[in-house]
This record gives structure tokens, C-alpha cells and sequence, in this order.
């Protein structure tokens, strides 16, 4: 196989809202930047197509536009899994920077008039979410990264980082076209790559037919965890509520410009769930339908009738920012949101963070760091780390830490360790092997099944640990999984890190005997929420066997 | 099934490839026009849709997206 060998300051995995933001600060602090993607910057992850919102606090005046709201819902909304130390540094701090940023790229947060159209949802004290049309967010950003002078590698995913000495010097992958090995070494290293999704079952059926980003699969944890670093708040389920068939974002605009969840009686039932109603956190919503549909009430239904019309076009049009094709499945469907209900249901389940304002996977301090010395992690997969919001600060926060780390680095880094690179190649060319026989869609159905059975909305000891075991089993057909093209051996990867943070997230979950987030760590054995005990994180790492271990970590509120 | 490409109007410039996030979208060596080679890896983001230069691009959405029915997992 063909090799390409690279050397830079910095090398940034996932090229996505927070890669591509660190890339920028990077650039201006003058460090030299590596960029490596499985897909084209320009519409690659989660925001490719698009995305229409955008949290903060403005100081406009009320109380609930204020760091300190912001800080306290925070620790409010996401207690137990969020530092807020961290995210004052990574968020609070970069708001300003972030919002300049958006200026900058040509992609405002503001309407023509100078203003902000801002909305409310989640159980949020305010409007702090910024509706605005992003649909070009990705290409100006990744136009903007180009002409940075970054250099890009496109189509490139990356197998595993390296490390020498205990150190981070640089990550090693291929091209999912041509194959070709691609070996970078680099002084800081940041893993932006997104969350785990296709973890779950499909309602559909349609494994890519999912909320987030089907490209986004733990890649960037997997890796991370394999280099020796702590992953945090992985035990956490998260779903949200659809358009019942199309696994579409656009709760938040449907929810925020005030569409109101009816029962199949016609009944508003929110309030029974949530004294928020509507306004009630994502994980209550989620509840609430569940709960309908468990009573024999369905179908459930999002009634948007009573909005006055101007409303309603603003509606549509955010939503299409969210999710371009929106408009198509409406008219597909013949659906007219001024006329008709629009049918609803549960998503696929995915690993992933609390709430809005807190994320899952890589574990980072308020400088974006993992305790892998030169290994940084920001947006979605990093366990603070949430929406376009955090990405776009975190990855601000990351390129200047990084900037000052690879600045006080010695010389070019470290030399790559030959047998880790040696190993690596072996490991990511082997399903190319003629004599195995396994389509990794077949693969990743058994494991969607497993999580979506033992890992969903109600869990216990015992159905956790017949997911474990049933993994095990799994497991043992993992080196009979056939790639026949390379982009098929980019899904092969993809297939293998989701089982890795699978078994992060039984870990965490086992160890972790209480219920917190209502469905998204509801344990029948354990039913309440015990801050005596587990007010923190969950910390998982690799013991010197290769098994995920725990570590409690708590966090004081005080 | 998504996304459709108008054969009359494509004119093999290859942006939809390069815009698709899924690498779902190549380019058919036989005609030079493109062709989506892994429909079922379609995530219905429109990317190639927007960035089309001469809109040959619809999307249809499958039929199981379209016709939603069976048992939920939960």
C-alpha cells in the first residue's frame, strides 16, 4: 500500500464546526495545521447540510442573559456530569471570539436588521437560542480554513494516534478512496470528531437514517481510549423525538416556535410529565411520548395549527436550515404544518450527552487536554462538549492551547515509533483479507440489537450484563468482517469503534447504580437519583490488559 | 434512493461527490455522470442538492421513511 508521510504542528481529526474553528486559531497564532477528514470539509459532519441554532447568553439586560444563568442552568440541568470550571473557560470565555467568528466567515449570526431572533426551549430560563440560517456554514468555514493556508486532507480517516514515549506525536490512517496510508506526525494532536450514533436500532430500519450525523461514530473516543485516554459520561443514553419515520434535527424549532405534543385523544399531556410542559427538558419530551404510547394513547402527534402564519414561515424555513430536506419530506408526505398534525415518535437511541449544554466521550480539562500528554479533545466528542454552540468555543479554546503547547514543544515532536505504525497497518488492512466472509452491515446490526435491548430507556444489572456477554460473543466474529472496497473498510473501522465505546458505555453504566436524566440512565434496579453517592463522573479508561476500567470522579456544586 | 440525479441535466462536474459526507455519491466511469453507489448510506442531509450547479438534483425519500409503520423498540 501506497504511503504519504506529513509533519506539522498541529494535527486536528474531524473537520467539522469545532475542528475547523480550532484550525482558525491555530493558523492565527501561527502554528502549522494538519487537517484530516473522512469526508470534504466543506459538508462534512453534522453540520454539512446545515444548522439553524446557536446557544448564548447576550447581556441584553434580564437576568437569564448572563454568564451566571447560563453557569447555573448548567449545574441545574446537567448536575453530575458537568464542570463548571471547564465550561466557563471553554465556553463563557470563547462566547464573545465565537460569535465574531461567525461574522468573520461571512455566516452572521444576526438578521439584516442587526438583530438576533431568538427562541426558547429545553427547560432554558430564556431565549438564548440564536435561530439563523447556517445552511453555509461548512463550505464558508471550510473556504476560510483553506485559505488560512491549512492543509487539508480529505477522505482520510484516521485509524489510531501515536505515541512515543508516552507522548502524543501524530496519528496514521488511509484514504477511503484510494487506500493509501497516510502517517502525520505532529507536536499536539485534538480529536474533534463527534459523537456515537448507529448504535442503535433504527426504528426505519435504516441505519443512516439517524438524528445526528451517520458518519459520526465514536471514532475519535475509540482512538482516544486505545492511546491510553479517560472517557466521561459515556454511560448516558440520548434520544429525541422525530417526525415519525424521518430521523430528521428540528425538535428545537418545532418545540421553540411553539408546537404543542398532542395525544391520539387530541390531549396536550406535557404538563403530566413536566411542569414545564413544552418548555420542559428534551429527555421529558422524550418521556412524555414514551409514556403516551405505553398507555395505549397514541399515536402521538406535534400540533404546530395555532401558530399565526408568520410564525409558521419562519418555522418552516428554520427547519430546512436544520435539516435541508425538511421541506421535501413535507411535501412528500403532503404534509401542511397550518393544516395538519404531524405524526411523532421516539429517535434510535445514540451514546451521547445529558443535554444541550453538556456532552459525552473524550474526558478534557479547561485548556481542551486529555491526560494523554498532547492530546486535546473539543466539540461532541468531548465529554463537556455539545451543539454548534460548544463546538465552535471549544474548538476556539483547543486551537489556542494547542497553539501555546506545540509553541513550547521541542524541535518537530517526536519521532513515530515504527512497530506501533507497523501494528497499525496491519490492523486496519486486514478485512481486505479474502478469506473472511462478513458484511459489516451485518455486524453492526447484532450490535445496534444488543444496545437497543440492554442498553435502552430501562436498564438493570442483569440485562447489562447479558449485553456484556452477548458482545463477547460479538466480539469473536470481528476478524471475520470482509471489506471488499476501501470505502467499505472506512465501515469496517466505523463498525469497530462503535463496539469499543459500546463496552465504555455497559461499563459506566454497570458501575454507575443509580438513575439520573430519566431515560438516558434509568436503571430498574437502582430507581432514584443518589447525589450522596454519585454526584460526578464516571471516568473509563484501558487497564494494562486491554478491558475498560472505572474511576469515580465527584464533582463539588458548592 | 435519495438522492435522484437528472441524467439530462448533470453534467459530470463531480461537485455532488465531493460534497456528499457519506461518500455515498461517485461518478459513473462509463458515462461520466454520477450515481449514487451506496444509497442505503444516504443520511437526506442535501448537501449535493445545494451545491449542484445546474439543480439535477432531487431527493426522494425511501419508502420506509415515507410509510412509517411496526413496532417501536421502546
Amino acid at each position: 500500500m501506497a504511503e504519504e508521510r506529513l509533519q506539522t504542528d498541529i494535527l486536528i481529526i474531524g473537520g467539522g464546526a469545532a475542528g475547523l474553528n480550532a484550525a482558525l486559531s491555530a493558523r492565527e497564532a501561527g502554528r502549522e495545521v494538519v487537517i484530516m477528514d473522512k469526508a470534504v470539509i466543506e459538508r462534512s459532519g453534522h453540520f454539512a447540510g446545515g444548522i439553524d441554532h446557536f446557544a448564548a447568553y447576550l447581556n441584553t439586560g434580564p437576568s437569564w442573559d448572563t454568564r451566571e444563568a447560563y453557569l447555573d442552568f448548567t449545574a441545574r440541568s446537567a448536575r453530575g456530569a458537568t464542570n463548571l470550571e471547564v465550561v466557563e473557560k471553554i465556553y463563557c470565555d470563547q462566547l464573545n471570539t465565537a460569535i465574531k467568528r461567525f461574522d468573520a466567515v461571512g455566516c452572521s449570526l444576526r438578521r439584516s436588521d442587526n438583530t438576533f431572533f431568538r427562541t426558547q426551549s429545553y427547560g432554558q430560563p430564556g431565549p438564548w437560542w440564536i435561530n439563523f440560517n447556517g445552511k453555509r456554514l461548512k463550505p464558508l468555514l471550510g473556504q476560510a480554513v483553506r485559505k488560512a493556508g491549512c492543509r487539508v486532507l480529505d477522505r482520510v480517516v484516521t485509524a489510531d494516534i501515536l505515541i512515543n514515549e508516552g507522548q502524543v506525536c501524530g496519528a496514521a490512517g488511509f484514504h477511503i478512496r484510494s487506500g493509501t496510508f497516510y502517517v502525520v506526525q505532529a507536536k499536539a494532536v485534538l480529536i474533534a470528531t463527534g459523537g456515537t450514533n448507529r448504535l442503535y436500532q433504527n426504528p426505519t430500519g435504516l441505519s443512516f437514517n439517524c438524528w445526528m450525523c451517520p458518519a459520526n461514530t465514536g471514532d475519535g473516543e475509540a482512538i482516544a481510549y486505545r492511546a491510553g485516554a479517560r472517557l466521561a459520561n459515556v454511560e448516558y443514553l440520548r434520544m429525541t423525538l422525530i417526525p415519525r419515520g424521518f430521523s430528521a434535527a428540528g425538535l428545537n424549532a418545532l418545540v421553540g416556535m411553539g408546537g404543542i405534543l398532542v395525544n391520539g385523544t387530541g390531549e396536550a399531556f406535557m404538563k403530566r410529565y413536566d411542569p414545564l410542559g413544552m418548555k420542559g427538558p428534551r429527555y421529558k419530551l422524550v418521556e412524555g411520548v414514551l409514556g403516551e404510547i405505553k398507555a395505549h394513547r397514541g399515536p402521538v402527534f406535534i400540533d404546530c395549527r395555532h401558530l399565526d402564519p408568520e410564525a409558521l414561515t419562519h418555522l418552516v424555513a428554520t427547519l430546512s436550515y436544520d435539516k435541508d430536506t425538511f421541506p421535501d419530506f413535507f411535501e412528500q408526505k403532503g404534509i401542511d404544518l397550518s393544516r395538519d398534525l404531524l405524526e411523532i415518535a421516539t429517535s434510535e437511541g445514540m451514546q451521547g450527552g445529558p443535554n444541550e449544554v453538556c456532552g459525552s466521550g473524550i474526558k478534557i480539562d479547561a485548556d481542551c487536554a486529555t491526560n494523554v500528554p498532547g492530546l486535546f479533545a473539543a466539540g461532541n466528542s468531548a465529554d463537556q462538549c455539545r451543539s454548534l454552540h460548544m463546538a465552535t468555543t471549544s474548538g476556539i479554546r483547543a486551537g489556542c492551547t494547542m497553539a501555546t503547547y506545540a509553541a513550547n514543544t521541542d524541535a518537530r515532536g517526536l519521532p513515530v515509533y515504527q512497530p506501533q505504525l507497523d501494528g497499525i497497518r496491519q490492523r486496519i488492512y486486514g478485512p481486505l483479507n479474502e478469506s473472511r466472509s462478513m458484511d459489516w452491515r451485518e455486524f453492526e446490526d447484532v450490535l445496534q440489537r444488543i444496545l437497543t435491548e440492554g442498553m435502552g430507556p430501562v436498564r438493570s444489572a442483569w440485562g447489562m450484563k447479558q449485553a456484556w456477554q452477548n458482545l463477547d460473543l460479538l466480539e469473536k466474529w470481528k476478524n471475520e468482517v470482509r471489506a471488499r472496497t476501501y470505502h467499505d473498510l472506512c465501515r469496517t473501522q466505523e463498525v469497530y469503534n462503535m463496539l469499543t465505546v459500546a463496552r465504555c458505555m455497559i461499563t459506566a453504566a454497570r458501575y454507575r447504580k443509580e438513575s439520573r436524566f430519566g431515560q438516558c440512565h434509568s436503571r430498574l434496579d437502582y430507581p432514584q437519583t443518589d447525589d450522596e453517592r454519585w454526584l460526578g463522573q464516571i471516568a473509563v479508561d484501558r487497564d494494562t490488559t486491554g478491558n475498560p476500567r472505572t474511576q469515580f470522579l465527584p464533582i463539588n456544586y458548592d | 434512493m435519495p438522492p435522484v440525479f437528472d441524467a439530462n441535466l448533470c453534467t459530470g462536474c463531480g461537485t455532488c461527490e465531493d460534497t456528499c459526507p457519506l461518500d455515498v455519491i461517485y461518478m459513473d466511469e462509463q458515462n461520466g455522470r454520477s450515481f449514487a453507489k451506496y444509497p442505503e448510506e444516504c443520511w437526506h442531509c442535501g448537501s449535493c442538492r445545494q451545491e449542484c450547479p445546474v439543480e439535477a438534483i432531487q431527493i426522494r425519500f425511501p419508502l420506509r421513511v415515507m410509510v412509517p409503520a411496526g413496532v417501536v423498540p421502546y
